[in-house]
């Protein structure tokens, strides 16, 4: 047994609860909804000006999103006394941190994806010329703010006014996610090609906080 | 070399001092009962022994190792814990917390089975743990805390919840542990109805042990 | 792609060795409150240091700095900018490092550290903040303007605040001073990327460039120069009081505040 297998042990659990429950991704995919919708009936803009800012509102619509989701990130634990569980795992507690923060990478991934459709359906924005760029774009901001976001949540747990606390926690350190990404989409989308330092930085910012995140969690769920 | 040996132990919560200066030091093959009214300390003792909740002072060993050194996190894999809470998941069935146990701390599939059967837990084995009752929520939390055959189980108010016949299941259970060499550490009010006959007492009282001895 | 990622870590790793000079005024802090009766004598003297040092300043700033031919006298608030620029940054490393040192030895006096240079550090990003619109209005005719430099201070200044905040909620708790210390950890590991976030969503900005480049008038450099060293002096005099002040609150349980460092 290695701590890799309690990372996929985890991982796994998280998505079939996720799948059983739907009340995570279904609140995310509503809010999201809900927020497009009023987006478009309440900002009148040429088409030219909704090119310009459909990629930031698209990831600030996803920033807010995954905040409902990364909240939740410990609530079956903390439902049934089942953090002993993770706290208890036999290995380099970093691992349960690997496999929380995959799950919610990927249900980030979802929610962008999910997203991108809205903004077609609601605001015209046309993927065909720019899907690979955006796609890799959302995978990396998926990963950055489910890394941070996942190491944030567990903090909040147990401290008051928690709903308050993690966006206040959170958005001062995902910023670049917001800005890299929705420099790139936007690129992307006007037929401009993407500066390799963007793709680098980016790259380097998931992968520092998923380090980071890692070396940090043990100390974290100690207490 | 004990199986289990506290140095000087102390737990603080904030101004709250819940453990102060506790030393003890238990050998394999016991059965310990762990006395104390409400708020004396036994469920702070039972969190520090089973690495949740790291002593403000003093050091813990579990069979020669710290168990809070990262380096050291495989003995966490040898000690069973059952807390005031059953620790399982509640949208998923009793079956699929064993697995995700199981894989959690490196146990094989094939031992699922003969703890389910030992706890009589069949009948329920698919259902989804928020339904279930009481009695069986503990003892599926029981068999979580029996995978692996650990070699230091620790449980607190085992008996709650459990009928006289499940009780008494319980304890012909703990007692076979004690004899194939486990340190059995139970946490129980004298209220709690029939007790097994313990090979020693430790009596906690305001957070210091103020008793130890053969049981009576 | 190569050559200009390697030419931004070559930019991150000039601010690394700020960072370095910050770890050894850090440890020389740390040292500071280690014995407390012995130690107060060592703070009152980096305080008269402190005191001489501004007094110096200001002297500088109002009798030898010249008047700027184009901006007038508003033009010495820049001064008060300039200076306090490194004890808002030190006072980053001051709370990562403390975190650091907490995580891996339990050792209050870590976690105090961190503290300080938090309580400090949000001093001076503050006046960053407050002095910049000052200097805006009457140069450029707008309160606040997006530039990189008082934008990335904005952002430092929500990290600051998130990470107080952290603190006073989490008080009390068992865990407290293991999260804020991660907070701390991974703020301050942000802030490179904050920066480059921030330099490429505002594109060309209205900031004056960086006069040293250009070629600042003696008179001109010597002041700020002046102001650095007085301001780093102050910072350092107000976080080893701060530790003081922790120092004595961990040693009477009953005389901590809800603010309390303890």
């Amino acid at each position: 047994m290695s701590g890799a297998s309690v990372a996929r042990a985890v991982f796994a659990k998280d998505l079939l609860l996720d799948f059983r429950t739907r009340d995570r991704l279904g609140h995310m995919a509503v809010f999201a909804l809900l927020v497009v919708a009023l987006l478009s009936i309440a900002v009148p803009a040429s088409a030219d000006e909704r090119r310009a800012w459909s990629p930031a509102l698209l990831w600030m619509v996803l920033l807010f999103a995954s905040l409902l989701g990364l909240a939740r990130s410990f609530q079956s634990e903390a439902e049934g006394g089942a953090l002993a569980l993770l706290v208890q795992a036999p290995v380099d507690r970093g691992w349960v941190f690997l496999g929380k923060a995959g799950a919610n990478a990927l249900a980030l991934f979802g929610v962008a994806l999910w997203t991108a459709v809205l903004f077609t359906v609601f605001l015209d924005v046309d993927w065909s010329e720019a899907w690979r760029p955006a796609l890799a774009a959302g995978a990396l901001g998926a990963l950055g703010l489910a890394a941070l976001g996942t190491l944030l949540a567990a903090m909040s747990v147990a401290v008051r006014f928690r709903e308050f606390l993690l966006p206040v926690l959170l958005f001062p350190l995902v910023l670049p996610v917001l800005v890299l990404a929705s420099s790139i989409t936007g690129a992307a989308l006007a037929g401009r090609p993407v500066p390799g330092l963007w793709w680098g930085v980016f790259a380097l910012y998931d992968w520092v906080f998923v380090v980071l995140g890692y070396l940090v969690f043990d100390y974290v769920l100690e207490d | 070399m004990s199986a289990v040996e506290l140095r000087g132990v102390g737990k603080d919560y904030g101004p709250v001092r819940a453990l102060h200066e506790i030393s003890l030091a238990l050998d394999a093959g016991l059965l310990v009962w762990l006395a104390g009214a409400n708020g004396a300390g036994k469920s702070t003792l039972l969190r520090v022994l089973g690495s949740l909740t790291r002593p403000t002072r003093g050091s813990v060993s579990l069979f020669g190792v710290d168990p809070f050194r990262a380096a050291c996190a495989a003995v966490r894999g040898r000690v069973g814990f059952l807390g005031q809470e059953a620790s399982l998941y509640g949208e998923l069935s009793v079956a699929e917390n064993l697995h995700f146990c199981a894989r959690l701390r490196g146990v094989a599939e094939p031992e699922l089975e003969p703890i389910a059967a030992e706890l009589e837990l069949e009948p329920v084995l698919h259902q989804r743990v928020r339904t279930l009752s009481q009695g069986y929520r503990r003892r599926a939390g029981l068999a979580r805390a029996l995978l692996g055959s650990p070699s230091l189980l620790l449980l607190d108010e085992p008996w709650n919840g459990l009928d006289a016949a499940a009780g008494e299941r319980l304890t012909r259970l703990l007692v076979r542990k004690r004899d194939g060499g486990a340190v059995v550490l139970v946490a129980a009010h004298e209220a709690s109805g029939p007790l097994p006959r313990f090979d020693r007492t430790l009596r906690l009282e305001g957070g210091s042990l103020s008793a130890e001895g053969a049981a009576a | 792609m190569v050559s200009a990622l390697v030419t931004t870590l070559v930019q991150y790793l000039v601010s690394g060795l700020v960072m370095l000079s910050a770890v050894l005024a850090a440890a020389w802090l740390v040292w500071l409150s280690r014995d407390l009766p012995a130690r107060i004598g060592g703070a009152r003297g980096v305080g008269a240091a402190a005191l001489a040092l501004l007094a110096l300043w200001l002297g500088l700033v109002v009798g030898y700095a010249p008047i700027e031919q184009v901006q007038g006298v508003v033009q010495k608030i820049f001064y008060v900018h300039i200076p306090a620029i490194i004890p808002t940054y030190l006072g980053f490393a001051l709370t990562a490092v403390g975190g650091i040192g907490y995580l891996r030895t339990r050792a209050e006096s870590w976690d105090q550290l961190a503290a300080s240079g938090a309580e400090v550090g949000v001093i001076f990003c503050t006046l960053m903040l407050v002095v910049g619109p000052i200097w805006a209005k009457p140069v450029w005719g707008h309160w606040w303007v997006w530039d990189l430099r008082l934008t990335s201070t904005l952002v430092l200044w929500f990290i600051y605040v998130a990470y107080l905040l952290l603190r006073g909620l989490a008080y009390g708790s068992d865990a407290a001073r293991t999260f804020t210390s991660v907070y701390g950890i991974v703020g301050t590991a942000a802030i490179p990327f904050v920066y480059f976030a921030v330099d490429l969503a505002q594109g060309s900005t209205m900031h004056p460039s960086n006069p040293a480049r250009e070629g600042l008038p003696a008179e001109m450099g010597r002041t700020v120069g002046a102001g650095m060293v007085a301001f780093l002096a102050v910072f350092a005099w107000l976080v080893a009081r701060r530790m003081e002040i922790a120092a004595l609150e961990a040693r009477s349980p009953a005389a901590r505040a809800p603010g309390a460092l303890g």
